[in-house]
């Protein structure tokens, strides 16, 4: 049986005229790894905040674990809202021990969260001291405190380089193996689609789609083909029933096709029109794609 | 959960150099302002003595019980709870300003509980300061009376229990600043102006019953100009008590205080 970890109901929050979230519904269920996407601006933090307690809903409500939002439950959530935020004249470990005494976590599980994003050894350095790789991964470190169920994520690569962001990704899937449920807000669609198993896309205050990544891809098929005589594949091509658009990129002609698409079966069509294939390669679609049509989608509604 | 509040906040001093730089700013001015001040007296009245047609009686300010009165008296000085009031002001503003605050309520702290754990260590630095000024009563007192019992070191002890609610008071309206104005620079600024100047001129243009109500001058007039024996040949003489007045009046603005600092927070996004 699935455990739902939180469930968001008709969620709203608005700045003046300006609406930030639009009657949001969510469900998370233990063990998901679950991406909230969308363009900056989107409402992803402002979901995330209102979530955390920091920010104040218009209207709606959600509920962690089954139970009403309380300080007392945020002790069992580890977060990481924006930039990571510490007291600069105090050592890491001094404001782990901060954080530690507030989650109400032993102080014995400091070396523990500090050797799991390997600061150990700057551990008696002052925060303000550190690079900015530094400062995301004690804030891993502070939100890991306690061994949480969930752990939530905002941009959590935002503002590394790449070895920055190689590291970060490689802990949050280390982490997750552990069977933790993870919330992470992006704007990155790869990195969703490296990391993320459920993924809900935002645009600006409102979803437009959540589920599984692997339900968003694969509503068509991309085939990448090329044949000695190029006109006349286009022609034959052209002339496919389930052929939804058709391009020619690099001497190579992309053809989307509607559902689930057999290349083998599009090859035996051209084979019978008399074409011979040189080249035929099946394109996984990237979720970039995807999300870019969701968002377009949503901006000219097809009739 | 009185105690988890007070030693977040323990943990967030910890080796902060600027907090324990203040407060030993504080406490050496005051350890030589209390050892200094006799002596200090003593030359600048002594030619008013030698020009005296009559005697002024001399009197140690730091007999028992007298001294209590006179070194809570300067120890309770605008300059000297300026000090307190300051720490409060930066350690309150600071939480905006490392946004640690969002990130204390993330971790999990309810919005009354930020703000009563600032209160907690109101309290205790004010207990603290107390003690300070006790202790160095003590010493003073033990070395310049000649001979004392137990009732008269301890008859008028109470004005330490007034200094205390003056500390307290006072850092209560630099907390309550804080939390509403968040920037470090303006709170000090607001809380300078406020009690050092508008305060003042306010007192001076207000109707008489409403003087006592204005919280620094209630809070100011808890420990009163000690009556020192040139006064006594004038017939000048300040009340020489606490009045129950001056103190609720100073515990009903902490409260309110109190309540708008949580109230704001209580109502704003973090």
């Amino acid at each position: 049986m699935t455990e739902q970890v939180l469930r968001i109901e008709n969620l709203s929050k608005s700045y003046g005229s300006l609406v930030a979230l639009n009657n949001l519904n969510l469900t998370v269920n233990r063990g998901e790894i679950f991406g909230i996407l969308g363009p900056n601006g989107s409402g992803k933090t402002t979901t995330l905040a209102i979530l955390l307690g920091v920010i104040l809903p218009n209207n709606g409500s959600f509920k962690w674990f089954n139970e009403e939002p309380s300080a007392y439950i945020r002790t069992k959530i580890g977060a990481v809202l924006e930039q990571p935020n510490f007291y600069p004249h105090l050592s890491a470990r001094q404001n782990l021990r901060v954080v530690a005494r507030i989650k109400g976590v032993d102080d014995s599980d400091i070396p523990r969260v500090l050797s799991i994003v390997s600061l150990e050894h700057r551990a008696s350095h002052r925060f303000k001291t550190y690079s900015y790789g530094m400062k995301q991964r004690l804030a891993i470190a502070a939100a890991l405190l306690g061994d949480p169920q969930v752990l939530i994520l905002d941009e959590p690569t935002n503002g590394l380089d790449p070895q920055g962001i190689a590291e970060i990704r490689e802990l949050v899937m280390k982490i997750a193996s552990r069977g933790i449920t993870i919330i992470m807000a992006s704007h990155l669609l790869d990195e969703v689609q490296k990391i993320c198993s459920h993924v809900a896309v935002l645009r600006t205050g409102n979803l437009l789609f959540t589920g599984r990544v692997d339900d968003m891809v694969g509503e068509t098929t991309t085939l990448e083909l090329a044949a000695p005589d190029m006109a006349l594949l286009h022609t034959l091509l052209s002339s496919h029933q389930e052929l939804d658009s058709i391009s020619v990129a690099g001497g190579k002609i992309l053809a989307q096709f509607k559902g689930t698409a057999d290349p083998g079966a599009i090859n035996k069509f051209l084979f019978d029109q008399g074409v011979t294939l040189s080249h035929l390669t099946k394109r996984q679609r990237s979720l970039e794609s995807q999300f870019l049509e969701i968002l377009n989608n949503s901006e000219n509604p097809k009739p | 959960m009185i105690k988890r509040l007070l030693q977040i906040e323990m943990r967030k001093i910890g080796s902060y150099r600027l907090f324990w730089a203040l407060l030993a700013v504080l406490a050496a001015g005051l350890a030589g302002a209390f050892w200094g001040v006799e002596s200090f007296l003593q030359e600048v009245t002594s030619d008013a003595r030698q020009n005296s047609p009559i005697p002024i009686p001399t009197i140690s300010l730091y007999t028992f019980p007298g001294i209590w009165h006179n070194l809570t008296y300067i120890a309770g000085s605008r300059l000297f709870l300026l000090f307190p009031a300051f720490v409060i002001v930066l350690l309150v503003t600071n939480e905006f300003t490392f946004r640690t605050l969002r990130q204390n309520v993330i971790d999990g702290m309810s919005r009354d509980q930020v703000v009563l754990s600032k209160i907690l260590f109101v309290t205790f630095l004010s207990l603290g300061l107390t003690l300070f000024v006790a202790i160095n009563g003590l010493l003073l007192g033990m070395i310049h009376t000649p001979v004392a019992d137990w009732y008269q070191v301890f008859n008028k002890s109470w004005f330490l229990a007034a200094f205390f609610l003056e500390v307290f008071g006072f850092s209560m309206l630099a907390l309550m600043i804080g939390f509403l104005v968040q920037k470090s620079i303006f709170a000090l600024g607001i809380l300078f102006v406020y009690s050092v100047i508008a305060e003042p001129i306010a007192v001076h243009y207000s109707p008489e019953w409403l003087k006592p109500l204005l919280p620094v001058n209630a809070i100011s007039h808890l420990i009163e100009l000690p009556n020192s024996g040139l006064m006594r040949l004038f017939g000048i003489s300040f009340k020489e008590y606490i009045s129950p007045q001056d103190a609720i009046v100073t515990l009903l603005w902490c409260l309110f205080f109190a309540f708008l600092a949580a109230w704001i927070t209580r109502k704003r996004n973090l």
